[in-house]
């Protein structure tokens, strides 16, 4: 029995956290930095680091909800749509409505818990298809972004909430610092509660989650409610950023949030990946967006460019894990299962 | 059928010849020196315990697989395979134990799949020649099924009849059958049986699979017995008997069933006790008691209804009436995780699909349902689930190279030991097992017996339900039979046989 004497040793609650196998996008952001650095000097500059990190945050903050979404082998379409209507609903409580700013933005992140647990209760409780129910009450909620304001921006933000998405504490922007936070919970919770287990369980074998006696259903609705919350939290930030609730907050955020988590590691079929991974991968799409414009290519090669690393990263993720038997298709798109 | 009957004589052709087939994977020799002669109208059996080599052999004969070293010869000239269509073209068809037909198309595409008829130069498929094609196979087969149905309408028998229609359309000399049997009732399963003798007086070269041995003595001309990649053995019928085969796979005399001296049912109450208990169009008025250090077997053949009993009793579904007393409080769940707060677990069959969690580790597969139980404020505490799964590690003998090693890298038994750690460190009181010992390995199975006992003699109610009666007899104190969905009779152990534990599940 070669069980106990060779066993490593026991991992510390903050390696569980940071310590997993993202070498391969940490080793890519490291590559990139060079070679935009020889390049353009001025990559390198505290100043040039606050933009970039500013930008990814509001992103980055829809991508870690996106990635629990993932990690229990769902999908979100409606992330964008939420954030956009939590941050319309948000500015105007705090405009014509009155409501002290951040108790706004307390309510306006309920309210993105509560439609994230919409999608939630559909998913679970009537076993709907995500992609499809995230599909479409990401176009209600969206419609209903053009229904309050008609299209128009949603002016006069107290002066005060601008230290959301505009503020600095010491060096760093109050949006990164926010971000940080998020992410470190998030991380936390993902690796060492059991109720973020429990996320990678049933990502994992949903039938076999619920005969070991995991409540599958109440997990869902906690996880897109969580998905919910914070891209309300982002379209709040955002709002304080833009000094506006602007109708189109959130309308581009969608298909970065699934982006990040793929570079970061996470697999479409569920149960594998990591919120550290996200941030990482958000953290380089950042550093490719700015990159591009340092180097002076037209920024029309963005996307392009991102799509084609979105490719590599999900064939290196396949030849990693080729022969293992485990698919990649996410668990939206598989047959059901004959008996 | 092309190929003439010829009458049994040594001198005969075979139609299919390996000889000396050798494939290495990274690690592990999965076939060595492997002989094998096939002939025309003759059926010969391939057994051996899991992982002895008969699928890799297999998927060597249908061209998956290259051999390393070895010559396929096909009427005496050698062949190469270079993909499945290869082996196809030379006549060669496989049955897989996992049938691969499309569920949403029809019947008839589903046997012309990979030979449709086709019209205005290859543009359009021939429906005309599809139908006429079909129904010959159809008539080959003996049996009628609407073309026109989607085949996951049709039960798995008759899915797979379409499997062997398939193979036969695209005419196959050779003929492959990879545990057919498996999943079909005792009926269903003879026909089938009559089925591949009919093709066989036909002049088809049968490869028969399978673990049940009753089958194997009745169906073939020759079997060839393998062991850790090798032939070990090639029997004639009349040479054949199930101790010779069992010595030959397992490699050394069949264990003699160690009988526990039958343990005093005692005039103590029972731990779990079932009355009365319904659930509509699944199972009618089961009614048994189970107390502590017994262990219940529940025989029967697949549908009996006793899956779906033991998962009423967990709190998977719903009952429809009855009673469930455990410990003499009625209960009544509404979700498995009512019941294993209460003390009852379930280790249900199907382990991959429905037991293991792939991508986690050992420590996080057996200690799941108690996370909860070793956290303080939400954050685990590692290191009482590192002593958790080591006590289970040690006590069961599990193989492992780390806590973290990923469960799905584990052979069978050690998955089911696993799992079975994942309940004993719940502190259960009664453990349900739904056929513990499917697809492991002999030795494997002997160790988990041997720890049921043991978990047995140290108190624990425990109920198995197997469909090997020589398991359910080996392994219970009292054995209760069922037949769709009813109680049929309970039997002491050591009054049972398996064929009157059969008679009682058929009739």
């Amino acid at each position: 029995m070669a069980t106990n004497n060779d066993r490593p040793p026991v991992k510390s609650v903050l390696s569980r956290v940071t310590g997993i196998k993202e070498s391969g996008i940490i080793l890519a952001i490291i590559l990139m930095g060079v070679v935009i650095t020889i390049a353009n000097p001025n990559f390198l500059t505290p100043y040039n680091f606050q933009i970039v990190a500013r930008q990814v945050s509001f992103i980055a903050i829809v991508a870690a909800g996106q990635t629990l979404v993932l990690l229990l082998g769902g999908i979100d379409l409606s992330v964008g749509a939420i954030a956009g209507l939590s941050a319309v609903l948000g500015a105007m409580m705090m405009t014509s409505g009155g409501v002290d700013p951040f108790v706004s933005t307390g309510l306006a992140v309920l309210f993105g818990l509560f439609c994230g647990s919409i999608n939630g209760l559909l998913i679970a409780k009537l076993k709907l298809n995500a992609f499809i129910v995230t599909l479409a009450t990401g176009e209600v909620f969206a419609g209903a972004i053009l229904v309050l304001t008609k299209g128009y921006a949603i002016n006069g933000i107290p002066e005060i909430f601008q230290v959301l998405g505009q503020g600095t504490i010491g060096p760093v922007p109050v949006p990164v610092a926010i971000m940080l936070l998020i992410f470190a919970i998030l991380a936390w919770v993902t690796t060492n509660t059991p109720f973020g287990r429990s996320v990678f369980a049933v990502g994992g074998n949903r039938e076999a989650s619920r005969f070991a006696g995991l409540h599958s259903e109440r997990i869902e609705v906690m996880v897109y409610a969580i998905a919910g919350g914070s891209a309300a939290l982002a379209g709040m930030m955002f709002v304080s950023r833009m000094n506006a609730g602007q109708p189109t907050i959130g309308a581009s955020w969608l298909m970065p949030s699934i982006t990040a988590a793929i570079i970061g590691g996470t697999s479409l079929s569920g149960g594998v990946g990591t919120i550290f991974g996200t941030l990482l991968g958000a953290l380089f799409m950042a550093l490719l967006g700015n990159g591009i414009v340092l180097m002076n290519v037209s920024s029309y090669w963005e996307r392009v460019i991102i799509g084609l690393f979105v490719l590599i990263a999900v064939i290196v993720d396949l030849i990693r894990r080729r022969g293992s038997g485990m698919s990649m298709l996410p668990r939206w798109l598989n047959f059901r299962k004959r008996s | 059928m092309p190929d003439p009957t010829l009458p049994t004589s040594d001198a005969r052709r075979p139609i299919l010849e390996l000889r000396g087939i050798r494939k290495a994977f990274p690690g592990v020799l999965a076939l060595d020196d492997v002989d094998l002669k096939v002939f025309p109208g003759a059926i010969h059996s391939l057994v051996g315990e899991n992982g002895a080599g008969k699928s890799t052999l297999i998927n060597v004969m249908v061209g998956l697989f290259k051999p390393d070293i070895g010559e396929i010869r096909i009427d005496d000239t050698p062949a190469r395979f270079n993909q499945p269509a290869d082996a196809r073209a030379f006549g060669i068809g496989l049955v897989p134990q996992e049938l691969n037909l499309i569920p949403h198309l029809t019947v008839m595409e589903n046997i012309l799949l990979g030979t449709t008829p086709l019209r205005f130069a290859n543009t359009a498929v021939d429906w005309h020649a599809m139908r006429a094609k079909a129904t010959k196979v159809l008539e080959l087969i003996g049996e009628e099924i609407d073309l026109d149905v989607e085949v996951s309408t049709l039960s798995v028998a008759y899915q797979q009849l379409v499997q062997i229609a398939r193979a036969l359309a695209q005419d196959a000399r050779i003929l492959i059958l990879d545990e057919p049997t498996a999943s079909l009732s005792i009926p269903e399963a003879d026909r089938l049986l009559a089925l591949i003798e009919q093709l066989r007086d036909k002049g088809c070269a049968v490869i028969y699979v399978s673990h049940r041995l009753p089958e194997v003595f009745r169906l073939s001309d020759q079997i060839t017995v393998m062991r850790n990649g090798r032939k070990v053995a090639l029997l004639d019928r009349a040479e054949a008997n199930e101790a010779v085969l069992v010595r030959h796979m397992i490699g050394r005399d069949a264990q003699q069933r160690e009988h526990r001296q039958a343990s005093v049912r005692s005039a103590s109450k029972p731990i779990l006790e079932v009355s009365g208990l319904t659930r509509v169009g699944e199972f009618e008025d089961i009614s048994f008691s189970l107390h502590r250090g017994e262990i219940l077997g529940i025989a029967g053949l697949i549908g009996a209804g006793r899956t779906e009993l033991a998962r009423c009793i967990f709190g998977d579904t719903r009952r429809s009436s009855g009673r469930v007393l455990l410990e003499g409080q009625p209960i009544e769940f509404r979700h498995p995780s009512e019941a294993i707060g209460q003390g009852i677990a379930y280790v249900p069959e199907e382990r991959k699909r429905l037991g293991i969690f792939p991508a986690l580790g050992v420590a996080e597969n057996m200690t799941l349902p108690i996370l909860s139980r070793l956290s303080r404020l939400f954050q685990i505490r590692w290191s009482r689930q590192r002593s958790v799964t080591d006590e289970f590690v040690g006590k069961f003998a599990i193989k492992i190279s780390s806590q973290d090693q990923l469960i799905r890298n584990l052979s069978g038994g050690n998955q089911q030991k696993v799992i079975l750690g994942r309940w004993l460190a719940t502190g259960c009181r009664v453990l349900l097992l739904d056929e513990p010992t499917r697809g492991i390995d002999v030795n494997a199975k002997f160790e988990i017996h041997r720890i049921l006992r043991e978990l047995a003699a140290s108190g624990l109610a425990i109920l198995v339900i197997s469909s090997e009666f020589e398991e359910v007899i080996g392994l219970a104190d009292q054995i209760i039979v069922m037949h769709e969905g009813r109680l049929k009779g309970c039997v002491p152990a050591s009054e049972a046989t398996q064929e009157k534990l059969l008679t009682m599940s058929v009739a």
